[in-house]
């Protein structure tokens, strides 16, 4: 792994992946000030883009058939990327208490075999292979409140906890930077929320 | 406790009363990309059950229409507001959801969740003014999926049952919770019928399984 520091002295390197189909949507202006804050930290940050790319999340039939040798080659851009970083941004809203299509397509296409995680012989348990991924950083937006959202179960949240952080590295941290009852949030609620985001993604991370 | 309050629909303790869970009109929704997969095996043994038990299916299936998963921008933008956008592609879809009286989904389980096709189709058929309301004073969400007595999931995993249930499983929280307080929580049912550990097959346990899919789509 390359361990060339930046100029703040941290060697860590973001990956920011950003889903939504809205351009001027919340979560999208907060993702947005994420990475400017990363970078005027001086931080190596990549992002990823998922509806400006046209990214197809539709794992078709001909991948499927070719599921056991690897993510296919289309996709090295992101499989690169998930290689060299050290930290996952996600950026994206909670629809039905997870991930849009985009998205999770892209895990689908994206997380397989030989990327995230292999198979040891005659086990069925997956053996995690990005340990270069230390910690996980989640900045979504919630159309309603916290509780309402713990009765509705969290599936996105209990996915990026348990089932994403199996395949990272052993004791990967998850940040869940969250905006919450979007569908009653009055203006200084954004503000206050954007405040945080910048707060968060601001200072020196080790 | 009177009769007629457990056999109202509108009841809470409407499930009580007789005959109130019994499915006339079951909609199958299929998402596997390969038509000769195992999961697609699985999809006919439950529409055979179904048809056996005397129920008029539908079925759609997403990969066979190449349905578009993802919400475009004039959607996401309608969502937010009172109209929903119904594009040509999903209207039939809509109608036949609306219809329906149980909810049967059959898919692989990539990465502990639905495949993206069939995310989809939740993002873009289950808008606001199809499957719920927004209340404008509580904010709330007002389900609208009261017609629907069962959601049932059908699904494959490559990992063994502990470890699906150690990291979640995303696909069966989405449907078992999240949606199902679409509907009226304590009359809609769900029942999940999962095929484990197939990084390692049993054929043994495979066939098992087709047949009981099949007998319990046949009751349902």
């Amino acid at each position: 792994m390359n361990s060339t520091v930046n100029s703040v002295g941290s060697p860590r390197r973001f990956l920011v992946v950003i889903a939504h189909p809205v351009p001027d949507a919340f979560v999208r202006a907060a993702g947005v000030l994420a990475v400017e804050s990363l970078r005027s930290g001086g931080y190596e940050v990549d992002v990823i883009d998922l509806d400006a790319d046209g990214f197809d999340p539709v794992l078709g039939a001909v991948e499927w058939a070719s599921r056991h040798e690897g993510v296919p080659a289309s996709l090295a851009r992101s499989v690169d990327a998930l290689r060299w970083a050290t930290d996952l941004v996600l950026v994206y809203p909670t629809w039905f208490g997870g991930f849009p299509a985009m998205l999770k397509g892209w895990f689908d296409r994206v997380w397989g075999k030989g990327v995230a995680w292999d198979l040891r012989p005659g086990s069925t348990i997956p053996k995690p292979l990005l340990r270069n991924i230390t910690r996980i950083w989640v900045v979504t937006s919630h159309g309603s409140s916290k509780v309402m959202n713990m009765a509705q179960g969290e599936a996105g949240r209990q996915f990026v906890l348990r089932t994403m952080r199996l395949t990272c590295a052993r004791f990967c941290r998850v940040r869940w930077v969250a905006f919450y009852g979007n569908d009653s949030a009055t203006k200084s609620d954004h503000l206050q929320y954007l405040d945080r985001v910048r707060s968060t993604f601001s200072g020196s991370m080790r | 406790m009177p009769r007629s309050l457990l056999k109202h629909p509108s009841s809470p303790l409407g499930f009580m009363g007789s005959g109130s869970f019994v499915v006339h009109r079951p909609l199958v929704v299929i998402a596997h990309p390969d038509r000769d997969s195992l999961c697609m095996t699985i999809a006919h043994a439950a529409i055979r059950g179904l048809e056996k038990g005397g129920r008029q299916v539908e079925v759609i299936d997403l990969y066979a229409e190449s349905f578009r998963p993802t919400m475009s921008r004039a959607e996401r933008e309608a969502y937010e507001s009172e109209q929903p956008l119904i594009e040509p592609d999903i209207a039939r879809h809509i109608e036949l959801m609306q219809n329906c009286d149980a909810l049967i989904v059959i898919y692989p389980t990539w990465n502990m969740g639905f495949p993206a096709i069939l995310k989809g189709w939740f993002d873009r058929v289950f808008v606001p003014g199809v499957a719920f309301k927004l209340d404008e004073e509580t904010n709330r969400i007002v389900g609208a999926l009261g017609h629907m007595t069962r959601m049932v999931g059908i699904t494959t995993y490559g990992s063994p049952h502990w470890l699906a249930r150690l990291t979640t499983d995303m696909g069966r929280r989405m449907l078992s919770r999240c949606l199902r307080m679409m509907a009226p929580t304590v009359r809609t049912r769900s029942r999940w019928i999962g095929l484990y550990g197939l990084n390692r097959p049993d054929p043994a346990l495979i066939t098992a399984f087709i047949g009981r899919v099949e007998r319990e789509m046949e009751r349902l």
